[in-house]
């Protein structure tokens, strides 16, 4: 009853939202290419878009082009933090090791070291690919070690007085224990890369959703941008609900801890 | 008792808690000297901070005495072993996988047989009145069932010696009473050697053929006694908590208690 309440309201604040500008739009008040575009006109930039494209690459093609840099740098994160991040939670040395370099680099504006990044290995899907990575990368990080760090001493001493030794111990203790913080921290990685995205594509990029706002910014073409921005909200969010399903199937003794 | 085989045996035991930054070391235990015998039932009695936990964990090898020794079956205890199973206060089951396989965690990880980790599963698992919940998962059990489900974990290895800190402390009154029957049932079935750490004079009373009665600061072991009121429990269905000498016994060992912490 709660849940649905909650959806009910949540349904109607969005609702608000586009009635206010539709009515606007019907009302003339708003026009196709005004600070604010008609509700038309950027239905009609979405179909456009979808069929024709901008410059050369269907929407289809810029969102492709987007996640195959992020999903790539994604999953590279995925596969380095996770391994680094639960040695270090466990080992004092790595950690301390580790540490400075990601307490450095995680709270840095990706942009400031985005421009070094493209000096180092030029303007091409590598620079930002590995752009990416860095973002994704500190949060999950973070949050292996953290998940390693909080494990209470009974779970392993209960483990090791029935008689496991301490690789037993990792594989069906500590790496169930972590999993569902480590779920967590994969899914602000994928936001904070996601966030990342269009900075990564400001510089010499010729397609991906995120080049595609900002060279139509540069043209006044505010019906692309709200397109644009809007097909990055809702992919944004279908990702989440992905990652949060997985999370409901994978680790679904979350919270039980 | 002098005719049972002598289990474990602690000698001029100490422990020292090295201290945080400027602060002075603690001593938890303080020469502590104690033999365990087969079949014993032990409590080790005291107030929070006498240093009883330590002592267990001592026991259960899972903390590092500073001078003593402490032997079980004359060898040293230098780390934990299966033979030794531990119960904490809290049931740290793991909520990832089922009762069942709770349970089957110490055969599976020692590699044991399959046919046998399954006989001896469902043999603890009916032995702790679970059998229709062997496979839902821990955090959909109550506290009482979460606790015997611990036991049924550490009773599947079967140990030798049966280490419980304060098992009970966290369950409401009825289901504390429901798992001390339970307790003194498996006692009576196979005599394992128990020790039990606890702060209720009850429990001990009831449930121990031995108490041991600690005091804090540094924890030290003021007396001990040896008690019977459990097999009687087992023997005569009558409650030996109204009989005079169980009252007369409560008293002196409360008194005790008493005693030490107005000598603080």
């Amino acid at each position: 009853m709660k849940k649905r309440k909650s959806l009910l309201i949540s349904c109607c604040s969005v609702g608000i939202i586009l009635g206010i500008w539709t009515a606007a739009s019907v009302g003339g008040v708003l026009t196709s290419t005004g600070l604010v575009p008609s509700i038309q006109s950027v239905i009609k930039a979405l179909v456009d878009l979808t069929g024709n494209g901008y410059k050369g690459s269907t929407l289809l093609e810029h969102l492709g082009a987007s996640f195959f840099r992020l999903l790539t740098a994604f999953a590279l994160a995925i596969c380095t933090a996770v391994p680094f991040g639960l040695l270090s939670g466990q080992n004092d040395k790595v950690r301390a090791a580790m540490e400075p370099i990601v307490e450095f680099v995680r709270p840095l504006p990706p942009l400031a070291y985005y421009t070094v990044l493209v000096l180092w290995m030029g303007i091409g899907n590598g620079s930002k690919i590995c752009l990416l990575y860095i973002a994704c990368f500190t949060p999950i990080y973070v949050a292996c070690v953290a998940a390693v760090t909080k494990i209470p001493a009974s779970y392993t001493d209960v483990a090791a007085t029935l008689g496991a030794n301490s690789k037993q111990i990792f594989w069906k203790v500590i790496l169930p224990y972590a999993a569902p913080d480590i779920f967590t921290g994969v899914r602000t990685a994928f936001g904070h890369g996601y966030s990342t995205l269009v900075a990564a594509e400001m510089v010499a990029a010729a397609a991906g959703v995120g080049w595609m706002v900002l060279d139509a910014a540069n043209w006044g073409r505010t019906d692309v941008i709200f397109a644009g921005i809007f097909v990055m909200g809702v992919t944004g969010i279908l990702f989440d609900q992905l990652l949060r399903l997985a999370e409901r199937k994978l680790v679904p003794w979350k919270g039980k801890l | 008792m002098s005719y049972k085989d002598v289990q474990m045996t602690v000698r001029s035991l100490s422990l020292k808690y090295k201290g945080q930054g400027d602060s002075p070391d603690t001593l938890a235990l303080d020469n502590i000297n104690l033999t365990v015998h087969d079949g014993d039932f032990l409590c080790i009695l005291g107030p929070s901070g006498c240093g009883k936990s330590t002592l267990l964990n001592v026991m259960a090898g899972l903390l590092k005495q500073t001078e003593g020794t402490i032997e079980m079956r004359g060898k040293k205890i230098e780390g934990v072993d299966p033979s030794r199973a531990v119960v904490f206060q809290t049931p740290t089951l793991y909520p990832w996988t089922t009762v069942y396989n709770n349970i089957a965690f110490g055969p599976t990880v020692r590699g044991i047989d399959k046919k046998e980790i399954q006989e001896r599963t469902e043999k603890y698992l009916s032995l702790v009145g679970l059998k229709d919940f062997a496979n839902a998962k821990p955090y959909e059990l109550s506290g009482g069932m979460r606790q015997r489900v611990a036991l049924a974990r550490a009773l599947v290895n079967d140990p030798t010696m049966i280490l419980l800190d304060e098992p009970f402390g966290a369950l409401d009154a009825f289901t504390r009473n429901s798992m001390q029957d339970l307790i003194r049932k498996i006692w009576k079935a196979t005599k394992p050697t128990i020790i039990m750490i606890t702060h209720d004079v009850d429990e001990a009373l009831t449930l121990a053929t031995r108490i041991v009665a600690m005091s804090p600061s540094p924890g030290r072991i003021v007396q001990e006694f040896d008690v019977d009121f459990t097999m009687r429990m087992i023997d005569s269905q009558e409650d030996a908590r109204y009989t005079p000498e169980y009252v007369e016994l409560r008293k002196t060992i409360l008194g005790l208690m008493h005693l030490e912490r107005e000598s603080l």
